[in-house]
This record gives C-alpha cells, structure tokens and sequence, in this order.
C-alpha cells in the first residue's frame, strides 16, 4: 500500500508535480534528516545535506523505474549524498571535521524530543540519552554507520541495504558486524564510565570483587 | 562449529536471518560456550540501548527551501529550453542578412568599385613593372604566362564563388618573374564578401540543425 502510493507520487513528480513531491518530502524527511544528521553530526550541515539529497533526488526521479523500492531509491541518494560531502571534506583538511559536535547541537536536539511530554526530567534525561546515542554512533567510521544506521535504527534488510549502497551482502554483513562488535565496546565502556563497580560486577562475577 | 564462526553469523542470528540448519548448530554452541553466549546477551544489550534513538526532526523550513530551489531551477530551464540550436540559428539569420545586403549594396555600385582608379579606365595597364597583364578586355600580349584576361563585365554568382574568385581575382599584375618578386592583387569586394560569409553561414546552419537534432 504504501509503496503503491509512493509510485503515484513518483508518478506525478515525474510529470513535473512539485506538490506531489512536496508529500513525498513529508513522508521521508525525518528519515533522510536524521540519517543526514548522523553522518554529519551538526544540524546545518545536515539540513543542507538534506537539501541537497532531496534535489538530488527530484531531478533524479524521471529515470527512476521502480526497480526497487522508492524508499530504498532514495536513501541510495541521500547515502552518496553524505558520502560524498565525507569524501569532499576529507580532501580539505583545513576545515572543521564534520564529525566534531557543534555548541548548537543541543538546542537543535531539542527538536527530537516529543511536543507531548511535558515532565521536564524525562525530557532531560532523553536528551542525554539521544546525546549519547549520537556521540557513539559518530565515534564509528562512516561506512560502518551507515550500515549500522540503516539496519538498526531504519530496519532495511540486508539486501536492501547493498542494494542501496551498491556492495555485496558479505560488504554489509561484514561492515554490520564490525560496527555492532564497535559500538557494543563503546557502549561497555560508557557503561562502566557510568557505573564502575555495579557493571564490573556484573561483567566480571563474584571473583573480581571491588 | 567454532567461537570464530559464530562470530561470523552472530549479526545474522541476531537479526533472524539464519536458517534451521544453522540456528541448530549456533545455539548448540551457545549452551556450552560461555564467551560467545555473553558476546551474543552483550550485542543485544547494545542494540536495545541503540534503538531507543529517535528520529531527529529537520527545520521547519526544510522542505520549501527545497521547493524554491527546484522552482528557481525550473525557471533557468525555462528561460533555456529554446536554446539548443537557437542561437546558431540566430547567427546563421544574421550572417544570411549580411550576406544577401552586402551583395545587392555592392551590385549597386560601381563595377569597378574598390578598385584603383587607374583600373576603370580601359586599356591602362596595372602597374609599370613589365610583363604585365592587360584588364578590362585588353588583348595585350602577356608575358607573363597563360594567365587568362579576366572578364570584368560577369556578375558574381554566389554558388559560384570559386570561379567567381579564379575570374574576379583580376589578377592586375602577377609576374612571378617579376624582378621585385612583389604581387600585387586587387580582390572583388563581392568575392571576399562570399567567401567570408557563406562558410559561415553554412557552418551556423550545420550546427543549429546538428544542436536541435541532439535536443
């Protein structure tokens, strides 16, 4: 049903129909935003990433046949898009790494946060929460975020996602691993950061009392 | 099968992406071995942490930047889509113009127009320096060779520039022998105007049909 209605969409842009793609921009932006937001780590560049992406793809859209699924189509997009702003700002090593948070990210991370909660501690705490998800996930090479991305946070299948970034399913199962085993380290290690003697514990059993 | 190949496939077990088969085996492993069943409870744990990320909402403005990006490109569009071939086409028009008034403007003229004044009168000889070659239908005897007296009196036929330019040429004086070794040539204006402007013209044309043909 709804790739259905995304072909009737396509269809129309297809014909020159900036109000259908408006929608389709609706539908899709949060995803493409935040994917935008976690390959760059600074809302600026990943509101003109976006930007960019989307352009991309309208002008794109007349040689778009539903060979695949739009939706795979366009994170295909979007992905070279954060790719080749990576590759872009590697070659010029003067300017500053887009991976380095930005004073504003806190104040655009409010954004994320749900309109309807009004209890101002869990907003907190979801904030730190939605901070350190970021932090970690930008701590990962590219490749490996994106893979990790789209799997874990989007639920692309593993064919979906080679298709998107044109590698083969070993690529993603191989970047997939090394980025879960990655952040599954990070993450131990934040934990125990956090809460050293209860996670030691925990990790290490009753021989390694502290 | 061994910790390095549950290593292996531990995403794909993870994600249910194993088949019976293999689920068998993996899971076997798991119940005696220790280290991979906490690699596997540690993954799991990570990734239940990971997926409480929410979607991060992108400006307000988003979406009409990109509108009016597509709208202001659509325009340039717009504005160039009679472009392929146009304006070749334009100077093809322009060089055609040139050409049919730069012909009737000097067919107006004078025959001689252009031309010393010593030409225009018959029977004068061009220059001093012997042999010479006799215009204006002298018969002189020519020393200087085969060189054909050339008949001043013809038109110029624009199709046919290359004769018109062999006949036209009026080659007053041309004594390779001349001791000198100097030429000197006096040119039809009309010749020179058709031989400039017609490549030209066809050449625009060429390239206005060939620009259209690629749109």
């Amino acid at each position: 049903m709804q790739v259905s209605d995304d072909m009737v969409l396509v269809k129309s842009c297809q014909n020159g129909d900036l109000y259908a793609f408006d929608t389709l921009m609706q539908k899709y932006e949060k995803k493409v935003y935040s994917l935008c937001y976690r390959m760059s780590r600074n809302p600026d560049d990943a509101a003109d990433l976006a930007q960019e992406a989307f352009t991309k793809v309208y002008k794109a859209l007349p040689s778009f046949r539903g060979q695949s699924s739009f939706s795979t189509w366009l994170y295909r997009i979007v992905t070279n898009t954060c790719l080749d702003e990576r590759r872009r700002r590697d070659s010029r090593p003067s300017t500053v790494s887009i991976d380095k948070p930005l004073e504003t990210e806190e104040g655009e991370m409010a954004l994320t946060l749900p309109c309807s909660d009004p209890d101002p501690l869990t907003v907190a705490v979801n904030l730190e929460l939605q901070n350190e998800i970021n932090e970690l996930l930008a701590m990962l090479p590219p490749d490996q975020r994106l893979v990790l991305v789209m799997r874990d946070l989007e639920g692309y299948s593993y064919l979906e996602i080679a298709d998107a970034l044109q590698v083969t399913m070993g690529t993603v199962k191989s970047r997939l691993n090394r980025a879960r085993s990655r952040l599954r380290d990070l993450y131990l290690k934040k934990e125990e950061q956090i809460h050293p003697v209860l996670h030691l514990k925990e990790k290490r059993g009753w021989n390694h009392d502290l | 099968m061994t910790c390095e190949l549950v290593r292996e496939v531990i995403c794909e077990y993870i994600d249910g992406e194993l088949d019976i088969a293999q689920l068998e085996t993996f899971e076997s492993h798991l119940e005696y071995c220790m280290v991979c069943r906490r690699e596997v409870d540690e993954l799991r744990e990570t990734l239940t942490w990971l997926k409480q990320a929410e979607e991060i909402s992108p400006p307000a403005g988003l979406r009409s930047s990109v509108l009016n990006r597509l709208k202001k490109d659509k325009m340039t569009k717009n504005r160039l889509r009679f472009a392929p071939g146009f304006s070749q086409a334009v100077a093809a028009a322009a060089i055609f113009v040139f050409l049919v008034a730069g012909n009737l403007t000097l067919a107006r003229l004078p025959a001689v127009a252009g031309l010393p004044k010593s030409l225009s009168e018959p029977g004068q000889n061009l220059t001093l320096e012997a042999p010479t070659m006799e215009v204006q239908g002298t018969d002189a005897p020519d020393a200087a060779g085969p060189v054909e007296p050339a008949n001043r009196q013809g038109s110029v036929d624009v199709t046919a520039e290359g004769k018109e330019f062999s006949e036209d040429y009026q080659v007053g004086v041309t004594d390779a022998r001349a001791p000198s070794g100097l030429r000197r040539l006096t040119v039809n204006p009309r010749v020179v105007l058709n031989a400039l402007l017609l490549p030209l013209f066809v050449v625009f044309s060429w390239l206005a049909v060939r620009k259209k043909k690629e749109a």
